[in-house]
């Protein structure tokens, strides 16, 4: 199964499963204020460098599924195109979960990146995880979609750990929410 | 020849007795009571471990680490920050949790400080809803000539906390919804950015509560080419860099703001650079105004920084020189006064290079060793 297709199949299901669980209006609502993202960390060529391979200390990986190449724990994996931090996947995590015992921010800011592979854009969900302190490890600062700060919906510099049991914040995923407009 | 030997070791050991003097413990160094103006406050957030934030007031000149080390206060859970020279105070917008590193209550306070002393003389808690995330410098903002301290909050809900310096407690909060941060103007009022392009200004009256409240039309393209979140103060005249290059003057000398006429930082000579960094534009003690400036802008490069720093007339929107940095910025700071005028910038390795003003001469990278040092307050 290749990327779009086990995009569509999980959206398609999550959709169901959050029709079965709430209103219609609920949906749309949480989606409206729980815009999505991530949070700190600057200077792309610091947190380049600081990510892609030297200082880290974090071997190479794969997503192991088709369609989505590149490695998560590199600042230049094609999903990080608007993130701002510590990447989850050198973390105890993945690019889209987070590391045990932490809590993932239900809200958080959306961008666009584009997928070498297949040439798509795709919605990602920057969402952070919370309540430890910072991983520290793999710093990631790319800026594609982002605008600043008082257009929160829309940037990265916030700590988006809100929401959540405690505002500390520990690392950020990259979640595939969707397509985007082509 | 015996009494003579006896004589000579009674008359040195006398001597070596009158000689030396012990020390005494217990000495605690004690800042001046107004700081060189060319001093600096360095603000390292300490991004890799947010509870061991910092503020470091330095002395740039000096050649060595013992020499520009004067002092530290903490600041925890990335800070912000604001000195009033009137007051001789430092403020520290800080968060701690009751478990440290794992949570527990959170508690918001301001924290000032004796800019002396650099000890603890008050502590004021505030609404434990604070913004955290990468340093703005008008995430606070001293109002009112120093006797009000304005706090920006998020909690995605947002709202501005007034702290009364003088009475040492929370004056008020007043409501922000959908704009943010604290842009002093007039005498005590504060302006914050709108998500839509437009300005929200809200009055205090004596007791720093909300007076009266007012919304500017929409005044540039948020989406399209928005305005930093930093500006070049200069005579009651705030310059707000946009993403693409322009200039938004917003005059904040009155109680009601208004925009000016907009102007470019480049000409068609200079196509493609951009301003850019974590703190991309700083005003001088003169007024001039330095843009960090990077070649090959394009969608996202709005934070990489820049190879060189342009300075301007801002008054007359005309660019005086181009400073080539000696190494990459990421974030501006000035201090200093007359001829003895300083800018720092914040580089690609996390040092803080000193130059002089305007000339743009390089003078050294500090000594000493800072984790990340992404704001820089001049003592003037």
């Amino acid at each position: 199964m290749n990327l779009l297709e086990k995009l569509n199949r999980f959206t398609e299901g999550a959709s169901r499963e959050i029709a079965r669980r709430s209103s219609r209006r609920g949906f749309i609502g949480m989606l409206g204020t729980a815009l999505a993202g991530s949070a700190m960390l600057p200077l792309l060529p610091v947190a380049r460098a600081s990510s892609s391979g030297g200082g880290s200390d974090v071997p190479a990986q794969t997503t192991g599924i088709p369609g989505d190449p590149g490695d998560p724990s590199s600042c230049d994996y094609w999903r990080y195109c608007g993130i701002d931090g510590f990447l989850c996947s050198c973390c105890g995590g993945t690019a889209n979960a987070c590391p045990p015992g932490t809590e993932m921010s239900p809200v958080t800011w959306v961008g666009t990146c584009r997928n070498p592979a297949d040439g798509l854009n795709y919605v990602i969900s920057y969402n952070d995880c919370c309540g430890k302190s910072s991983c520290g490890r793999c710093l990631c600062n790319r800026n594609d979609d982002d605008r600043p700060v008082y257009r929160p919906s829309a940037n990265n510099d916030i700590n988006w750990c809100v929401g959540t049991s405690n505002n500390i914040y520990n690392c950020s995923t990259a979640v595939l929410i969707g397509l985007g407009s082509q | 020849m015996f009494l003579t030997r006896v004589a000579v070791l009674v008359l040195l050991a006398t001597m070596a007795q009158a000689e030396f003097s012990p020390e005494a413990t217990g000495r605690i160094e004690v800042l001046p009571e107004s700081y060189p103006d060319h001093w600096v406050m360095i603000h390292d957030f300490s991004f890799d471990h947010m509870f061991e934030g910092e503020v470091v007031i330095i002395d740039p000149l000096a050649d060595n680490v013992g020499g520009q080390f004067k002092g530290m206060i903490t600041a925890s859970f990335i800070a912000s920050y604001a000195h009033s020279k009137k007051r001789n105070e430092h403020y520290v917008a800080e968060t701690f949790f009751s478990r440290g590193g794992r949570g527990g209550t959170r508690t918001d306070v301001v924290t000032i400080w004796n800019a002396s002393t650099l000890k603890v003389a008050d502590e004021i808690v505030i609404p434990a809803k604070r913004i955290t995330g990468m340093p703005k410098p008008i995430t606070t903002g001293l109002l009112g000539e120093d006797r009000f301290l304005g706090i920006y909050n998020f909690t995605p809900g947002q709202s501005v906390t007034i702290v009364d310096l003088e009475k040492r407690e929370v004056a008020s909060e007043i409501p922000t919804s959908g704009c943010g941060f604290v842009i002093p103007n007039g005498k005590t009022s504060f302006t914050s950015i709108c998500a839509n392009g437009s300005l929200m200004t809200n009055q205090l009256d004596q007791q720093g509560n909300l007076k009266a409240s007012s919304r500017t039309e929409i005044l540039f393209d948020p989406e399209a080419d928005p305005i930093f979140e930093a500006a070049a103060i200069s005579a009651g005249v705030a310059y707000f860099p946009t993403f693409n290059s322009r200039v938004l003057p917003i005059d904040i000398s009155a109680e009601e703001v208004s925009a000016k006429a907009s102007w470019s930082l480049t000409s068609s000579e200079d196509t493609g650079w951009r301003p850019g960094g974590l703190v991309p534009v700083m005003t001088d003690s003169s007024g001039l105004g330095y843009f960090l400036m990077h070649a090959d802008g394009a969608e996202g490069t709005h934070k990489n920084g820049g190879s060189e720093v342009w300075l301007y007339d801002l008054a007359a929107g005309r660019r005086l020189s181009r400073i080539v940095l000696e190494n990459w910025g990421i974030a501006l700071g000035t201090s200093g006064t007359g001829d003895n005028q300083l800018m720092f910038v914040t580089n690609a390795e996390l040092g803080v290079d000193v130059y002089r003003i305007p000339e743009g001469e390089y003078v050294q990278t500090l000594k000493v060793a800072l984790a990340t040092p992404f704001s820089i307050h001049g003592a003037h």
